[in-house]
């Protein structure tokens, strides 16, 4: 079996909180990403689903070394990269690209379009001027752009076309691996759909490898290959996306199915809300951390934190619950 | 006007003046709403349909924006030839809207007790500050705050967003009204928290009796609560209904465009299906109807002139030359 | 001009089927050059054009010789007033020197120490708020408590200092007020750096590999060009006060060498008598003050790429 082209391994994320100025103390931590392991095999889609204050945000971060990790491996192409050396990261990032959410921040105001997308080819000196133009030119037309978008600026873009831009931009490199955050929660219904097969077209055609964060749960189904639900920092559950979608094991992953509103007026008031907060990530709740709002919760689960197993083949599930 | 009718729009129109072209962001507009019910205005950027709403209130940003024609009949009453210190009494009180970013929405520096207190100071003979706080108390209670009294003298920031968007959902309803315009209020929320807050929404409306209009972009949450549905595209209506039929049998491409090219949770499908183009610069409409640009099914006419309303016989109406009688076969 | 065209590019997939993937149609949209040249402010414009020119061409253009003193002709009035002549057209000040040519001279100090003043301060303050406001940590520290406490020592008083160990003139006058004015473009533009840091297109710039050096240069600059812009047209105007000032003290330009606030001092005994000594240099420094902060907000609009076509 070959190995995965992503792995990471019990990565942990905490942000401390000082207290004082000249000398500080740390009095707390934000438990952002609390150990979490998974593996992604090439041209894969893995998703990361969750709630705000789950992690999957500062997950990405990590994965882009936008942050580093307090401790825990990440293994990219049989590389470790969480420890860095300056030529390790230019090699990375150069095989690594990102979407981000936004797509009216993400690209540079004053940039013309072709100086954002030649960017990350320049960092790597991959290319001679002559021919930086050309690439422009394709990858502009990969993401259905007309060329002379190239002197243009971001502004004078709809949303929808800003985020092709970005695309164009993380394309440009020739990656093998994409971090996709969000990607279309901020453009209309009716774009978001031009854009998701865009994502999905150039997927198979360069063999890209995607992490997907995102929120709509039919988006996730649609798109990964593999599902992972995030609470608190800690990956809850996770398996093929058919098996996840179809056969839930964990209570929160239930929950979040049942709580996604379904475009079928038919089918409105059906599964039972979750009640209560989210906890917070610097002070977690002891045990499993979703135990306080679990229907299903049984003593075990406020004294003891449920480990990651397996399941059934290949859905992995942190609960205390007999699932047979 | 039905006796249970509380608001009639007619041909309402807003526009903007700009540097670069006048924008018709809202270009003869007509819907009604009775009692106790949710209509879901759904459309995308620049469809119309938030400054619908802030033109029901009176609240467009001006001077750029102003509202250029129409009626709107609340309670048997033209809103738009009221005075604005008339306006005022009506707003918070009769006809209360709630936003989308409950960070926003409240002021930072004062208490939330402070905030919900507000409208009843305004608008209600209530005074007195043991009659006061019982008031505010009873509202926070209503909309799900745990244990209120004890929070009177928090703060917004103190509070999670689905608390905020609670406590700002309470300020709306305060004075009984009877007209809730809520503006995507959900976007900023997590799903399980949205799904208690459309709850809310639901319990509201029984209760009080409260008409809603729920802007949203979210087909699923419109499925989940609303009552009638209209489509807005490009500045108008052009497609309403009931909510059963509009999802089960759309009558406007467009609504079914939208309909298909949202992902479906258990529903296989390789490639989503997508709408064509994007929506239309407001500067520079189309001539025809402003969707056949993107319209597979559009005809000759479709491009020539815009089309007539055609009642539909399962209630409601599509602006759509598909439907008009000397079209339809 | 609108271009809407809807391309649809057949590409190959590699597997011998097409993938047919629309082109968008994009319209570009902005102001064009013809626009933006239609809001230039003609009026500032043509103010600091008058004062550029006489500053470089005052020994070409000035009537008379700026330091030329007669006692025989001393306070006589602008031309259009009773004892007024053509030949000193702006009258003559208490040492009977042609106000005119005086003026025309003191150009040459108010334009040499904006321009120089702002290009020095402009760029140290600038520098410092870069390193400070993008790397944070120790640099931010260290840089901003100098800041301060640059910041915290009152103006004039600090200037009375400096002239105290450095002898007066102008090539002083320069030092002195590039020290007073770097501060608070460090200050204010750090804020905007601040902001700008945590923009996605600056992740987006990490995540592509880029340089902090890039990043600094291409990203945070150009978009801190508003901020400072507005800055400079802002100081240009104190500085020009603030020279007066010092020229005022006898610590600036040294007499007779003219310049406006020294001459706006000078005039202060005269006002009721012969107003015009006063009022003349006084209406120089609003005049070009004005001039400055009007050409500067056209030009931020200018520079913004929002308001301009490609």
């Amino acid at each position: 079996m070959t190995e995965p082209l992503v792995r990471v391994s019990n990565l942990v994320k905490h942000f401390s909180i000082n207290k004082g100025t000249i000398i500080a103390r740390q009095v707390g931590a934000i438990k952002a990403v609390d150990g979490i392991s998974f593996s992604i095999d090439e041209g894969d889609t893995l998703s990361l689903i969750g709630e705000s204050g789950c992690g999957k945000s500062t997950t990405a971060k990590l994965l882009l070394l936008l942050e580093r990790p307090t401790s825990g491996e990440m293994i990219f192409s049989g590389r470790d990269i969480s420890h860095f050396s300056y030529k390790r990261i230019d090699w990375y990032r150069s095989q690594t690209q990102a979407v981000f959410q936004d797509p009216y921040s993400s690209l540079n105001p004053r940039m013309r379009v072709n100086e954002i997308i030649s960017e990350p080819l320049k960092a790597h000196k991959r290319l001679p001027r002559g021919e930086m133009k050309s690439r422009i030119t394709e990858v502009l037309n990969i993401v259905g752009l007309p060329s002379r978008a190239m002197d243009m600026f971001p502004h004078e873009f709809s949303g929808g076309q800003r985020q092709r831009l970005a695309i164009a931009r993380a394309l440009a490199p020739n990656p093998k691996f994409m971090i996709l955050d969000e990607p279309v929660s901020a453009l209309d219904v009716s774009i978001r759909a031009q854009i998701i097969n865009l994502l999905k077209d150039i997927q198979a055609r360069f063999k890209l490898t995607y992490l997907l964060i995102a929120h709509d749960l039919a988006l996730v189904e649609h798109v990964s290959t593999v599902s992972a639900v995030m609470y608190v920092g800690k990956i809850v559950e996770m398996a093929l996306s058919e098996d996840l979608f179809s056969k839930p094991l964990h209570p929160y992953t239930k929950a979040l199915i049942a709580a996604s509103p379904r475009p079928d007026p038919r089918k409105r008031g059906t599964g039972n809300i979750l009640y209560g907060e989210v906890p917070s990530p610097i002070n977690p709740p002891e045990g499993c951390r979703f135990h306080p709002r679990c229907v299903n919760a049984i003593k075990i689960c406020r004294e003891r934190e449920p480990i990651l197993h397996e399941e059934n083949n290949g859905h992995y599930v942190a609960c205390h619950l007999d699932f047979k | 006007m039905s006796a249970k009718e509380i608001l009639k729009v007619n041909h309402l129109k807003t526009y903007f003046t700009t540097r670069r072209g006048l924008v018709k962001a809202v270009d003869d507009v007509g819907f009604h709403i009775s009692a106790g019910e949710i209509v879901g205005l759904v459309g995308e950027s620049g469809s119309g349909k938030s400054i619908t709403c802030l033109s029901i209130l009176g609240l467009v940003p001006q001077p750029a924006g102003r509202i250029v024609g129409g009626e709107i009949f609340f309670q048997g009453e033209d809103l738009l030839k009221k005075t604005e210190n008339e306006m005022r009494r009506i707003r918070g009180s009769k006809i209360t809207i709630i936003l989308q970013d409950p960070l926003t929405s409240l002021n930072p520096v004062f208490s939330i007790g402070n905030q919900v207190a507000e409208p009843f100071k305004y608008h209600t003979e209530v005074r007195g500050r043991k009659n006061v706080i019982e008031r505010v108390v009873n509202v926070l209670t209503c909309v799900g705050i745990p244990s209120p009294k004890s929070r009177l003298k928090d703060f917004p920031h103190q509070f999670s967003g689905g608390m905020r968007q609670r406590v700002v959902a309470g300020m709306s309803i305060a004075c009984q009204p009877q007209l809730l315009i809520a503006d995507e209020p959900t976007t900023a929320l997590d799903v399980t928290i949205q799904a208690q807050f459309l709850r809310l929404i639901k319990t509201l409306q029984k209760e009080q009796n409260l008409a809603v209009i729920f802007i949203s972009h979210d087909l699923g949450i419109v499925a989940e609560i609303c009552d009638r549905v209209l489509v807005m595209y490009a500045g108008r209506i052009i497609e309403s209904g009931d909510v059963f039929r509009i999802f089960e049998n759309p009558a406007h491409p467009y609504t079914e465009g939208l309909m298909k090219s949202v992902p479906l949770l258990g529903s296989k499908v390789d490639t989503l299906f997508s709408i064509n183009g994007q929506p239309p610069d407001l500067r520079h409409l189309p001539q025809g109807c402003r969707f056949s640009p993107r319209c597979t099914k559009a005809m000759e006419v479709c491009h020539r002139e815009y089309p007539p309303k055609t009642l539909l016989a399962s209630g409601g109406f599509v602006n759509c030359w598909l439907w008009d009688e000397h079209y339809h076969d | 001009m609108r271009a809407g065209i809807e391309e649809v590019v057949m590409l190959d997939s590699g597997d011998g089927s097409a993938i047919n993937i629309p082109t968008v149609e994009i319209a570009p949209s902005g102001n064009t050059l013809k626009q933006t040249l239609k809001r230039f402010p003609v009026v500032p414009a043509t103010i600091l054009f008058l004062v550029l020119f006489s500053a470089i061409f005052a020994p070409l253009i000035a009537p008379h010789d700026p330091q030329a003193f007669s006692i025989s002709k001393k306070l006589l009035p602008p031309f259009w007033q009773k004892g007024g002549s053509f030949e000193y057209i702006l009258g003559t000040d208490h040492m009977g020197r042609d106000l005119l040519s005086r003026l025309i001279y003191g150009a040459r100090i108010a334009v040499l120490v904006s321009v120089v003043v702002i290009v020095s301060a402009g760029f140290l303050g600038l520098m410092v708020a870069m390193l400070a406001g993008y790397f944070g940590g120790w640099v931010d520290l260290v840089l901003m408590r100098i800041v301060d406490i640059q910041m915290s020592i009152p103006g004039l008083l600090f200037a009375v200092a400096l002239a105290g160990v450095l002898k007066p003139g102008l090539k002083n006058v320069v030092i002195i007020l590039t020290v007073w004015s770097w501060a608070v473009f460090a200050r204010v533009v750090r804020g905007e750096v601040l902001s700008i840091k945590e923009r996605d297109f600056v992740a987006m710039a990490k995540v592509s590999g880029s340089s902090s050096l890039f990043i600094i240069v291409k990203h945070l600059l150009p978009n801190v060009l508003n901020t400072f812009v507005v800055l400079a047209t802002l100081q240009v105007g104190r500085l020009i006060i603030f020279e007066a000032s010092l020229s005022y003290l006898g610590l600036g330009v040294q007499p007779p060498t003219p310049a406006w606030g020294a001459m706006l001092a000078d005039g202060r005994n005269y006002i009721v008598d012969a107003w015009w000594l006063a009022t003349v240099p006084g209406l120089a420094i609003l005049g070009t003050c004005l001039g400055i902060n009007l050409f500067g907000d056209w030009l931020r609009d200018a520079l913004d790429p929002k308001l301009r076509q490609v």
